[in-house]
């Protein structure tokens, strides 16, 4: 217990201490004042979120199905857990920087374990916690739940079914990573096409829901919602005594119902702790072990171009980097995966004849080819270029060898040029792609593929220019995991906030523009877009590479 | 030569002076020691000559070269082996070598030649189709002192570099070390090892509180103690020393 309590100490000293020399400056400012940005963005979806599920709480009453609803939406707030709750438990306990450290102590690697689980435990109560304010609590409003004091105490309980399951399946995926380790650029595809497939079965799930939900009528689709929400609840089992406690019945029932609860969610945290704990060691162990290649293949030596010589350096980080590599080439999968999401969904409807206006889906793209494209340009805007992590993490990601490119012979304007064609050249190749797959799948006009090509072009160039200059200003250095230097990153914030000032600036023009009733003007909008583009563009590359010098030079680790 | 003028540098806006008024000249040829305690000065003094921290006052020249006026000539010509060995481990140890070989303008051919001798010498030829992350400690010192002298740099400055190497290698650093020197060239040498420092070096310098206490020759310092890490002992404890 000693050796738990020192080692439990000592770690969330280490994750949660406030680091006062960090408190400082114009920098933390800046991170409050983005944060404060999203938040308010953020709000009233929140707020949405938060009224509907008060609405649902008044319904379940209605449709006598308030412990299944209950249920459910305790379930979605435990796959909410899960989903950031699988990543802690990787960092945490697999992936670890500690690891080695820990595991050359006189401690039982159980107690190390131990100390883990309960580390993130904790972290999950924060994410249990924030997602039950906006979920359930509306919720229980909404019902008039009699025992909604038991609300206090399913914050604590509702974590350990997310951690169950996250301990139980990252023991495979530890293993599966384990053996994909140290075979580089094999394991980075692996993972994406893997992120890929994930992102792509999720989305179609929901729209063919969505698509189904749609076709029934209101009373159908009420009945067949409460049958669905009892069938879940019987599943599982611990969220449903836990909504029973607070329903209904006597005080004595709904303490009994809390119990059994308890004691379930006990069992499976024991069973999660007895399963993981004893392969702990093996599997972190495994991860500890550097393989040699043994190639015996000859060195080639070449000397090359200063930009090019960065640019396959950062390039080879990236692609041999799994984690890196997923979050840098997201961009190229994200909005080629929405196209085939969208034209598997659609598939049926192109060719269908549309009965209010005489005419196929497809006919309406071809007589609106400026809208189709201002609708793929907005879609690549947010999907491609918002989410370019190899701009965004152009500086962050040389880490603790940031020193070199101070120690280099090579001017800072060609690392810029260098950092930013890269992030340009990812940026392309989702663009591409993705306009490729929506003239192939979606049947989108050529015309609207061509216009869209060009201007994302141009834009793209703006938009890697600026993200690598706002990395450049504020880069995130000396981190151990690629997920730490991404945590806080302004760049990423700022990204995204730029991707929706684009597309505001993008639908204004374009109303302006259309309100003047030429076709011909549509096409001058295009042409107007592109110029300002590349005059951003320039004025963009002209700043980052004039201030390149002073924020290097005065940047440290 | 590499001068030294007047360099200062200043943390914590001013409060912390971690190098004050540092003046020195080192010639072509020699290898110079720099010795001090831990926080007295050493690493930002390393770091400004490289270009890694810009300095409050003061300047560097090298060979008539400025880094201040002329920052990537001066860069050009120098090779630097950091004390945390950082570099880009996802790289394997021969795509590093070309990545360093490019950034100083190696030609293929010299840059081939160097490191295939290079990495004969410190025994890695072996290991430079493995990524560096799965180098040891020393291995990895070994790869970074090769990617510093692919440019055969006038002044090559190496921080703490024998921590981690096996005697074998430690030995050929050494005998590099002197080769460099005799080819002409400056080597700029910091360590706590002061053995070391007393069987490779032409000459000390010893920094204390940001400021250069004594310079010398190892005889020249040597002779008011019984030996150099005495007269180190000596100089670092006491206050009111100026040598």
């Amino acid at each position: 217990m000693k050796d738990f309590s020192l080692l439990f100490s000592a770690l969330f000293k280490q994750s949660f201490r406030f680091d006062k020399s960090k408190a400082k400056g114009q920098k933390k400012w800046t991170i409050i004042l983005l944060y404060a940005i999203v938040a308010i963005c953020c709000l009233p979806m929140l707020a949405m979120v938060a009224y509907l599920l008060y609405e649902i709480g008044v319904l379940a009453v209605e449709i006598g199905a308030t412990v299944g609803f209950l249920t459910c939406i305790f379930g979605i707030s435990q796959v909410i857990t899960l989903l950031f709750g699988l990543a802690t438990v990787f960092n945490t306990i697999y992936f670890s920087k500690d690891n080695e450290m820990l595991l050359a102590y006189p401690i039982k690697p159980q107690t190390i374990f131990a100390v883990k689980l309960t580390f993130v435990y904790i972290i999950e109560l924060m994410s249990s916690f924030a997602t039950s304010v906006f979920m359930v609590v509306p919720f229980a409003i909404g019902a008039q739940l009699p025992f909604s004091i038991g609300l206090v105490f399913s914050f604590f309980i509702l974590p350990v079914l997310p951690l169950f399951l996250a301990t139980i399946i990252a023991i495979p995926l530890t293993y599966g990573m384990s053996f994909l380790k140290n075979r580089g650029v094999l394991s980075s595809i692996i993972y994406v096409l893997f992120a890929t497939v994930l992102f792509v079965a999720y989305f179609f799930v929901v729209n063919s829901i969505g698509m189904a939900e749609e076709s029934a009528d209101m009373a159908q689709m009420l009945v067949a919602l409460a049958d669905q929400a009892n069938a879940i609840a019987n599943v599982l089992l611990p969220d449903k005594f836990l909504a029973l406690s607070m329903v209904g019945g006597s005080f004595g029932t709904a303490t009994l119902n809390f119990v059994y609860a308890l004691l379930i969610d006990l069992a499976l945290f024991a069973f999660a702790y007895f399963i993981s704990s004893f392969v702990y060691k093996r599997s972190v162990s495994k991860q500890l072990e550097t393989p040699k290649s043994n190639s015996n293949k000859k060195q080639k030596y070449e000397s090359q171009n200063k930009v090019w010589a960065i640019i396959k350096k950062d390039f080879l980080e990236i692609i041999r980097y799994p984690a890196l590599a997923f979050y840098c080439l997201f961009e190229i999968i994200i909005g080629p995966a929405f196209m085939l999401i969208m034209g598997l969904n659609m598939s049926s409807m192109f060719e269908v004849e549309i009965q209010e206006v005489g005419m196929s889906f497809v006919e309406i793209m071809a007589q609106i080819p400026d809208l189709v494209a201002l609708v793929l340009i907005c879609i690549t805007c947010f999907m491609v270029f918002s989410t370019n992590y190899t701009a965004t993490t152009a500086f962050t990601r040389e880490n603790r060898n940031f020193y070199l490119l101070k120690i280099l012979p090579v001017s800072y304007q060609k690392v810029v040029d260098a950092k930013a064609i890269l992030a340009f050249i990812v940026n392309e190749i989702g663009v591409v792609v993705m306009l490729i797959l929506a003239w192939a799948i979606l049947h989108v006009p050529v015309l609207s593929v061509v216009i869209s090509l060009v201007v994302c072009t141009v834009i793209g160039l703006v938009f890697s220019y600026v993200q690598v200059y706002l990395d450049m200003r504020s880069p995130k250095l000396n981190w151990d995991n690629i997920s730490a230097g991404l945590k806080n990153n302004p760049a990423s914030l700022f990204s995204l906030l730029l991707a929706v000032a684009t597309l505001a600036i993008l639908i204004g023009l374009y109303v302006l523009f259309s309100l003047a009733g030429i076709s011909i003007m549509m096409y001058i909008y295009f042409v107007v877009i592109c110029f300002v583009s590349l005059l951003c563009f320039f004025v963009a590359r002209n700043v980052a590479i004039k201030n390149a010098q002073y924020i290097i030079e005065n940047t440290n680790i | 030569m590499l001068i030294l003028e007047n360099l200062s540098k200043t943390y914590s806006k001013g409060k912390v002076k971690a190098v004050d008024n540092l003046d020195l000249q080192v010639k072509d040829g020699e290898i110079f020691g720099f010795l001090g305690p831990n926080g007295a000065g050493k690493s930002t003094t390393i770091k400004m000559m490289t270009g890694i921290l810009q300095p409050d006052e003061g300047n560097i020249i090298l060979n008539g070269v400025s880094i201040r006026k002329e920052p990537y000539v001066f860069k050009h010509n120098i090779g630097y082996v950091p004390d945390n060995h950082a570099t880009y481990d996802k790289l394997t140890g021969a795509e590093y070598l070309n990545f360093m070989g490019s950034m100083y303008d190696v030609p293929a051919e010299q840059l081939a030649q160097k490191a295939k001798t290079l990495a004969q010498k410190f025994g890695i030829e072996n290991a430079l189709n493995d990524q560096i992350k799965t180098y040891s400690h020393g291995m990895k010192q070994k790869l970074v002192v090769i990617g510093s002298l692919l440019h055969e740099p006038e002044l090559w400055v190496l921080d703490e570099p024998l921590t981690g190497l096996d005697p074998q290698s430690t030995y050929e650093l050494k005998a590099y070390m002197r080769e460099h020197a005799d080819k002409g060239h400056t080597v700029f040498f910091s360590s706590h090892v002061i053995d070391v420092v007393e069987k490779v070096c032409d000459r000390v310098g010893i920094i204390k509180n940001g400021r250069l206490v004594a310079v010398g020759t190892i005889d020249q310092l040597k002779s008011q103690n019984s030996s150099l890490e005495e007269y180190f002992l000596n100089v670092t404890n006491r206050d009111d020393f100026v040598g």
